[in-house]
């Protein structure tokens, strides 16, 4: 799991994430994530490339989100497989943290 | 300690923050240390905080001394403030007052074949005679009769019997037993006076400097007469406060426990030391260095041995604590499984690690309905299998009869509020009537499969909020009305996420094929064949997550004729 950032126009960070989100992944990132969401206004989690989304995963996501939000940003998620879009929508995690397939849209709902 | 007549090597052991420390031989004298070369430096640190100029080290009348050149914020030698100091082995120098990089001064006497530190202590020793040999044998005797009741006895009055030992057969007025810490120093673990008496460690102040010398040499270390105009002067008020006139430190060395071929000289593990001092002078020059070796080898065994059984029994104990957690874990699940009147059930729970973060449950309401519920925590092992109990203890309740959506919103404010918990749950809680009425409520847990006539279908199609993680997170009830032989499915998602040996999915296509064909079968034959084809499919991969299956058999107690009744499910 390897996790990575990119500034885009508008204070909005890009976060890529590339590997599978399981336990050892959640683990591998969560440190970052957290720094992230406390120095950060709007947050773009691209997943085009996490194979694997398991509960801690889910957590990972969901904790800095809510610290975003309570900060007066945004979180948005960008692009997940199927098979990761299935497990957010299983938690209604779409219902708090919107999910995007186009950048473009994503980007112009977080500024 | 530094004798400067004869021929002394120092060297500085200089300690980064950020990487392996270094040792610079201190040569020629005077020696400069600074920041870059251009002030002919002879140990030039590449760092923003040192100054260009920075220490010198020259040698003075009682040895080396060490002398600030202009060094920002000062130099400080052993955590003080420093101009202009005389070094002993082992003061700890820091440049400025940032924690970037700390030299150590060491001194090394220069080995040569005619002068080792065997000849250079058999000439302090002086004839010990035939009587070394008694000695010898009685140290040896006694310390294999402390060695073999080890065992037994708590390893404090072990080692304890061991420095009285030593004590005895030195004629020294303490004894002290150090061990490292977490940062490799010495610290006084026990001390002994010579009557047997234990004495307060926190009051023990050995010599620093003779015990790393004798760490240096790798050997045992006699200092008679302890020279005070040698010492620094922290170590040298210590000697004075307490009167100590000799000591003798023995570095305790283990073996290697882990034998690799080709071992090239393993550096020795250094398990410890035996430090005894006297106030008198020359109590120790008698010794003959066989005892002396002999001691070491035989303490540092036992210290060994104490402490391979310590990890032992420590390990022992964890494993004892793990499963007595998985014992009480299997019995808080419903025992002996009873079908009800109004429905035929069975489960099973097969955790990957000794307890599991999985867990069902089946109970009786006041009201007549039966509750089913499964609950699977995030993550894995200990961490998840504590709040699986608590989740169960909560939900249990219930069977006093409340309702079961305000009790998942108490639930996730709970474990919302502790946020530190670091877990959440995903749930199904379901209250079976013998009308077949199923009102349930749902936390993100996957949907129970329903097999009705021979057809599978999902209980319900998207999503939910988990108990735990959202802090706004709403639950509601659901109704369905059941057909008498409508079997309804519940499982953990470590069903459906087995893995083979590729990490391909077992997934819900072919969890919906296991259970397609058992329509007419008894429940534990639907389960066994679940199990069998997720085991099949695994094809001896592990098990990668907890597995847990609930399966219930809705039947209308004491009528043959069921009213067929129309249920909403989900096709599949």
């Amino acid at each position: 799991m390897t996790i990575s950032t990119e500034p885009m126009d508008g204070e909005v960070t890009r976060v890529i994430l590339d590997g599978r989100l399981d336990i050892q992944g959640s683990a591998a990132i969560d440190l970052k994530m957290n720094v992230l969401a406390g120095s950060s206004k709007f947050l773009l989690l691209d997943l085009t490339n996490v194979s694997f989304l398991g509960s801690m995963g889910l957590r990972s996501i969901v904790l800095p989100a809510q610290t975003v939000k309570r900060r007066g940003g945004k979180m948005a998620l960008f692009n997940p497989s199927p098979m990761v879009e299935e497990v957010l929508k299983a938690s209604n995690i779409d219902e708090i943290i919107p999910i995007y397939h186009d950048l473009d849209a994503a980007v112009a709902a977080l500024r | 300690m530094a004798d400067i007549s004869s021929p002394v090597r120092a060297r500085l052991e200089v300690a980064f923050a950020d990487r392996p420390s270094q040792a610079v031989p201190i040569t020629p004298l005077p020696f400069l240390v600074g920041r870059g070369r251009e002030s002919g430096n002879h140990l030039p640190i590449d760092d923003m905080r040192i100054s260009r100029k920075c220490i010198t080290i020259a040698a003075g009348p009682t040895g080396f001394t060490i002398e600030d050149r202009g060094q920002l914020n000062g130099i400080f030698v052993n955590g003080e403030l420093t101009r202009s100091k005389s070094l002993a082995d082992g003061d700890r120098i820091r440049l400025g007052t940032d924690d970037g990089c700390q030299l150590i001064f060491r001194l090394q006497p220069v080995e040569s074949p005619g002068d080792t530190a065997e000849t250079r202590f058999r000439s302090l020793l002086g004839s010990w005679g035939g009587s070394s040999t008694d000695e010898l044998k009685g140290l040896r005797l006694l310390l294999e009769a402390t060695q073999l009741l080890h065992a037994q006895l708590p390893l404090e009055s072990v080692l304890s019997t061991m420095l009285d030992h030593a004590i005895a057969i030195t004629h020294a007025d303490r004894g002290m037993l150090l061990e490292p810490d977490s940062a490799g120093v010495l610290q006084v673990k026990l001390a002994r006076g010579r009557k047997g008496e234990s004495l307060p460690t926190e009051k023990m102040n050995p010599s620093r400097s003779v015990l790393g010398r004798a760490l240096e040499l790798e050997t045992a270390v006699i200092n008679e007469d302890l020279n005070l105009a040698d010492l620094n002067v922290q170590t040298a008020q210590s000697v004075m406060l307490q009167l100590l006139r000799s000591a003798v430190v023995v570095p305790l060395y283990g073996v290697a426990h882990t034998i690799t071929p080709n071992t090239v000289q393993a550096p020795r593990r250094l398990l410890g030391a035996v430090y005894l001092d006297s106030k008198r002078t020359a109590t120790f020059s008698a010794l003959d260095r066989q005892i002396l070796d002999a001691l070491g080898s035989q303490a540092a065994s036992i210290l060994d041995n104490a402490r391979l059984v310590e990890r032992e029994r420590e390990r022992q104990r964890l494993e004892q604590e793990l499963s007595i957690a998985r014992d009480i874990q299997q019995a808080l699940l419903p025992q002996g499984l009873q079908d009800y009147p109004h429905l035929a059930i069975t489960g099973m729970h097969r955790p990957c690690h000794e307890v599991g973060g999985d867990y069902f449950d089946v109970f009786p309401i006041a009201d007549g309905r039966t509750a089913i519920l499964i609950a699977d925590v995030a993550g894995k092992g200990l961490g998840a299998a504590l709040l699986t109990t608590m989740l169960q203890g909560a939900l249990s309740g219930m069977s006093l009869g409340v309702d079961p959506v305000s009790v998942f919103t108490h639930l996730n404010r709970f474990l919302c509020e502790r946020a530190s918990v670091g877990r959440y749950a995903t749930m199904f809680f379901g209250l079976l009537g013998p009308d077949g009425v199923l009102e349930y409520v749902r936390a993100s847990q996957p949907p129970p499969l329903l097999l009705r006539r021979g057809q599978v279908s999902e209980l319900y199609t998207g999503g939910s909020f988990p108990v735990g993680l959202i802090e706004m997170a709403t639950y509601k009830a659901d109704r369905i009305q059941l057909e008498p032989d409508d079997t309804l499915l519940l499982y953990s998602d470590g069903v459906t996420e087995a893995q083979d040996k590729d990490l391909n999915l077992f997934g819900d296509e072919r969890l919906v094929e296991a259970l397609t064909p058992h329509q007419n079968s008894s429940l534990a034959d639907l389960q066994a064949g679940i199990l069998r084809s997720v085991e099949q499919f695994a094809d001896g991969a592990s098990q990668s997550d907890d597995i847990t299956i609930l399966v219930v058999r809705y039947r209308r107690p004491g009528s043959l004729a069921a009213e067929p009744q129309t249920a909403t499910s989900a096709p599949v």
